[in-house]
């Protein structure tokens, strides 16, 4: 016991002494919290509008009125003819073009169905989507008001009848991104984190020949592998603690469920990027390597784990690949634990999946760094 | 038993033989020098001996036990010290000791003695708490080799040990291998410096994977009828290509 307890304490010596690690360890978080929640949101809103009105009518001013009030949109010009509104797109000053021909109200009111022409930015085409949905949302509700009120001129006193859908949000009823966005902020964090200090400690050790004063000793490769888990582990979990309590303090992020499944999960997880970040450091013999192995692997379970794409809107293939990712199960815990409260119950495949991950990836590792240091 | 054995010890990268088929013994007590030009292979040679690197061919016993089928067990006996210095700079003088012992699993009580043994024997109490990454170079390897002796090893192996360091520096070094050597302890040394050499009881030149000379310096010198063993040393690379 004695060889790991030295192991252990040297690392957090090592860890505290390095002021550059714990602004890493202690400011990464709270920036990246920050950053992304804001930053990295999908709620689209200053949608820069270009705005033609040809029509100049009562109904058409009424129309430019609502999208301008509507909370998204930031009324950016008023161009004077359809060329102008073009070139508003072109040059990057409009996001979105709304045009309203002439005899708009004229046409509808005798009979036929004028268009309102929108031009959008597709470059992004996620905000443009949105913004899209905005408008088509806009022109609709003007069009039933005008259905509304032709039919109760019509029909004086005969109240027209709709189908209304009254819907309701769970879990995250503003709809906001945040809290959608925070448990994936906490995933990537605990691999950054996690992964890149274990691999990139062993190798550092590894070029400064501290790793080979250590083969020489009768520290056995079992011991040294805990002496390298534990104290980034237990680094994962301050950082995790750290993150949630910044979530639910600054963020108002919910806390539905339990605790004790977070903690459960987070270390299933750990186990992973813990063991994927020391089987880097197995099979690279510089930093630099094991940096790029490192960064292909977090690139890869980012854009694979749900936390900007949603995976069910993703291909078929795609996501079969992303049954292969850790962090998608590990995110879907999270999210719904925190924000659903959800319970063992209904989570316990993803911590079967995770569990096998964990144990899977760590074997893998100490079988390796047996074959290469034992 | 001798303290050090190695028969046809032999080592292959690929199609490169490293070591080919070295076999000596070195007597406990002894300070054996293992000299030979820049890639003669004794590196390799030594990483095999401490267990590092599992020989291709031949086998080595190190302190009767046989680096190929147990090569964990020499752990405990042996000291290592590789050229280059290999602590932890950025812990203290004392935790660097702290730490070696612990790996060395000694108990508490014995890592707390034989810290303040190595410490006032190699001079270092006033540095204790000094940050290692401070210390002069000279400073930095006398605590490399007090780190390696913590566990009392019966053989010591020094790899290029004196590397950059001053003259005075040097001598003092070699002092406390001469100590070590008379307290039991077996040395097994590789150097570039031909005058240390001449501190060996016994010496063996490496050329290309081979042993082509071994004996005391005094032997050797008279051997190949020169006055130092630089120029032994010389000739012997010349002749072998």
């Amino acid at each position: 016991m004695r060889p790991i307890f030295v192991l252990i304490r040297k690392e957090f010596q090592q860890i505290l002494r390095d002021r550059a690690m714990i602004g890493i360890i202690l400011i990464m978080p709270l920036v990246q919290l920050f950053l992304l929640s804001y930053a990295v949101t999908t709620d689209v809103k200053h949608i820069k509008l270009a705005l033609l009105d040809q029509d100049r009518s009562r109904l058409s001013r009424q129309i430019g009125a609502t999208l301008v009030h509507s909370g998204y949109f930031d009324l950016e010009s008023r161009p004077a003819t359809r060329l102008q509104a073009g070139e508003a797109i072109q040059e990057g000053r409009a996001d979105l073009a709304v045009i309203i021909p002439l005899h708009f109200a004229r046409d509808l009111e005798t009979g036929r169905s004028p268009a309102v022409q929108v031009i959008v930015d597709g470059q992004n085409s996620n905000t443009s989507a949105i913004a899209l949905g905005y408008v088509t949302r806009i022109l609709q509700e003007v069009s039933s008001d005008i259905l509304i009120a032709g039919l109760a001129a019509a029909a004086p006193g005969a109240a027209p009848r709709f189908i209304e859908a009254q819907t309701r949000v769970f879990y995250n009823p503003e709809m906001e991104s945040i809290p959608y966005m925070i448990p994936g902020v906490i995933s990537v964090l605990l691999t950054v984190a996690t992964m890149l200090l274990t691999g990139m400690g062993l190798v550092r050790e590894k070029e400064i020949g501290t790793f080979e004063q250590l083969m020489v000793t009768p520290i056995r490769p079992g011991q040294l592998l805990i002496g390298k888990l534990v104290p980034f582990a237990l680094l994962g979990f301050l950082m995790l603690i750290l993150a949630l309590t910044v979530a639910r303090v600054w963020f108002g992020l919910p806390f539905e469920g339990s605790p004790g499944l977070v903690a459960l999960a987070t270390l299933l997880f750990l186990l992973t990027t813990l063991g994927i970040g020391l089987f880097i450091s197995t099979v690279t013999s510089t930093q630099q390597q094991a940096l790029f192995i490192a960064w292909f692997v977090m690139v890869f379970s980012m854009l694979m784990s749900g936390f900007f794409y949603p995976i069910d809107n993703m291909p078929e293939w795609a996501q079969r690949i992303t049954l292969l990712n850790p962090m998608r199960y590990y995110l879907a815990i999270l999210r719904s634990v925190l924000l659903k409260g959800s319970g063992l119950v209904h989570l316990w495949p993803d911590f079967a999946a995770l569990a096998v991950f964990g144990v899977g990836i760590l074997s893998l590792t100490v079988a390796r760094f047996r074959a290469r240091v034992g | 038993m001798s303290a050090i054995k190695a028969e046809n010890l032999t080592r292959r990268f690929g199609k490169f033989t490293a070591v080919d088929a070295i076999s000596f013994e070195v007597e406990q007590g002894e300070v054996f020098g293992f000299l030979g030009a820049n890639g003669a292979g004794k590196t390799t040679a030594i990483r095999m001996l401490t267990g590092l690197l599992m020989p291709s061919g031949g086998d080595a016993w190190v302190a009767g036990r046989s680096v190929r089928a147990n090569p964990r067990a020499i752990k405990q006996v042996i000291g290592y010290m590789s050229q280059r210095f290999s602590l932890y700079e950025e812990l203290r003088v004392e935790e660097n000791l702290d730490f070696f012992a612990g790996a060395y699993n000694l108990d508490r009580e014995t890592s707390r003695r034989r810290k303040e043994e190595i410490l006032e024997q190699f001079g270092l109490e006033g540095v204790r708490r000094r940050f290692t990454r401070s210390l002069p170079l000279g400073w930095k390897q006398r605590l490399a080799l007090g780190s390696a002796l913590l566990h009392h090893p019966r053989i010591l192996f020094l790899d290029e040990p004196t590397g950059g360091v001053d003259p005075l520096a040097r001598r003092t070094f070699w002092d406390t291998i001469h100590d070590l050597a008379a307290g039991g302890a077996t040395v097994f040394v590789t150097t570039h410096y031909m005058d240390e050499a001449e501190y060996c009881h016994r010496i063996s030149i490496m050329n290309k994977g081979e042993i082509v000379a071994l004996g005391s310096p005094l032997e050797l010198k008279r051997q190949y009828g020169k006055d130092t063993i630089q120029e032994v040393f010389v000739q012997l690379i010349k002749s072998t290509g």
